[in-house]
């Protein structure tokens, strides 16, 4: 009973953690730097940009127009997440008296939660975008979306390697910010491409590409995954690097 | 109840060095130095969120590495750093949250000394400094610790809260089976409750010894400065001339003479970490 009741309080704490962070994190946004917001929400309008020309725009739906704030609103709340910083319990829980295992539950039930919540929000977006492909070849948007929004979770476990500089941030994978941008422009190819080839009869090529960004997607994330429990589990149970 | 030995740790630039000195159950120790002489970094260490490098930390006869939870479900803290609870929720709200984490935790009593230190039940953030850390104080005792490990603590108390505070670290060591380390640059109060002190300076250990021994070593000495130059120099750590005469500190022995003239006092904590601290630089 009485271990329920802690992985209940674990989780309890892992949630006011990141509630505790909401107005850091807001504070973090405003005046973040230029180049996410350029990312996350100017290039947004650039990959959309061919809906709202003329030779799109026989396909573009007023539910599309739904989609597209819902979708705006989705990464905000994405970028608006990876902008905090939940570690503050982590310091408190240092000294409190928990074992290595339920501090480690602890880490995990966080990391689980901070990149669930945002995936959750990723489902919800893309069960709208399938229905919205049978009335529509809109959906394929999505994969564009959906990276964007992928990255902005992983981000959140980008911390800064010591404080909270983000000036100084420590990626699980070397290199990643420019992979990052090397795979938005791929994007741009992409909603460029797809605009190009846009006539039915020439989805394949369109369909080939978007397959292999993901494949590359799905191989990132198996390295990340690989590579991030032993960053997370170092810098929570560290107190030194913590502080 | 408590051993260091021979301990190092750098943090940063800062190092400390062999530090080594042990407190027995039943005992309230002074861990006294200027600002930045290492003090936090030795309760750091003694709540094990700080690894030494070398030498050993043993709490209760135990490790951390043996038994952490053992050891801090008997460690209560008052820290001078903030964030340690959070500033959205109330006072019982954050004591309920990590008191649950701690075997012996009571909410009564954690209510009972809220009240007894005249604090209301608002949220953590909007509280004093001083409330913080009375908050915290409270939240230490109610969850039964052997250990208090205080850093800093009444400089930020007021007149009134301090005789409290006192007062209830007197009576916490009462039944002669818990301690307390109380890490201050304000030795004040540490004269009317320390059993023993353990005195650091730029991360070494300057002593460490407990009050009849410090009685026993060193005197303070005042008169003409004529009368103190005739002490041997070998004996005198540091002598201040004043408008109204010199002062100095003295070892002491038991074959130590003094001239009638001088006025020969025990000397107080401050004047002892003063004159040292000056001797040594």
């Amino acid at each position: 009973m009485r271990n329920n009741n802690k992985k209940l309080t674990i989780l309890h704490l892992v949630i006011l953690d990141y509630a505790g962070e909401i107005k850091e994190g807001w504070k973090r946004v405003k005046g973040a730097d230029i180049v996410l917001w350029f990312w996350d929400f100017l290039f947004i309008g650039i990959m959309w940009a061919p809906w709202f020309m003329d030779f799109a725009w026989e396909y573009f739906l007023q539910a599309e127009l739904f989609v597209y704030g819902y979708t705006i609103g989705v990464l905000s709340l994405g970028f608006f997440i990876s902008r905090m910083y939940p570690e503050k319990l982590e310091k408190t829980l240092l000294l409190c008296p928990l074992t290595q295992a339920e501090k480690i539950q602890y880490v995990k039930t966080g990391y689980r939660l901070k990149v669930g919540v945002p995936m959750l929000f990723y489902v919800l977006a893309g069960t709208v975008w399938l229905f919205l492909q049978v009335i529509s070849p809109f959906f394929i948007i999505e994969i564009g979306l959906w990276m964007f929004f992928y990255f902005r979770c992983i981000n959140i476990y980008c911390m800064p390697e010591t404080g909270r500089d983000d000036s100084i941030r420590r990626y699980p994978v070397k290199g990643m910010e420019i992979f990052q941008i090397a795979v938005q422009l791929l994007e741009v190819g992409q909603i460029m491409g797809m605009a190009l080839y846009f006539e039915g009869s020439r989805w394949v090529p369109i369909y080939i590409y978007e397959g292999t960004i993901t494949l590359l997607q799905v191989l990132l994330y198996i390295i990340m995954k690989k590579n991030l429990y032993p960053i997370i589990m170092e810098r929570a149970l560290c107190y030194e690097d913590n502080y | 109840m408590v051993q260091l030995t021979n301990v190092k740790k750098k943090i940063g630039q800062f190092f400390l060095e062999d530090i080594t000195f042990s407190l027995r159950e039943g005992y309230i120790m002074g861990l006294i130095g200027e600002n930045g002489a290492g003090k936090s970094s030795i309760l750091k260490l003694l709540l094990g969120i700080l690894t030494p490098e070398e030498g050993q930390i043993s709490i209760f006869g135990t490790t951390y590495e043996e038994n952490e939870k053992g050891i801090k479900n008997n460690v209560g803290y008052v820290l001078a750093e903030d964030g340690l609870f959070l500033g959205e929720m109330n006072l019982l709200e954050n004591a309920r949250l990590f008191g649950k984490y701690y075997e012996n935790f009571s909410e009564s009593l954690f209510c009972n000394y809220a009240s007894e230190f005249g604090l209301k039940n608002i949220k953590v953030k909007k509280l004093s400094r001083g409330e913080y850390l009375k908050f915290q104080f409270a939240f230490a005792l109610s969850h039964k610790p052997k250990l208090l490990l205080l850093d800093e603590p009444t400089a930020n108390f007021d007149p009134e809260f301090r005789r409290k505070f006192l007062c209830v670290i007197t009576d916490f060591i009462k039944d002669g089976r818990k301690s307390v380390i109380l890490a201050t640059h304000l030795t004040e109060d540490l004269e009317q409750i320390a059993d023993y002190v353990t005195f650091i300076d730029h991360g070494r250990l300057l002593f460490s010894m407990d009050r009849e021994s410090i009685n026993k070593y060193f005197r303070m000495a005042a008169g003409e400065e004529y009368k103190i130059n005739l002490l041997p120099k070998e004996n005198i750590i540091y002598k201040e001339a004043g408008k109204y005469g010199t002062r100095a500190l003295v070892k002491h022995g038991r074959w130590s003479q003094y001239d009638d003239a001088l006025n020969i006092t025990y000397p107080l904590l401050e004047e002892l970490m003063y004159f040292i601290l000056k001797g040594k630089h």
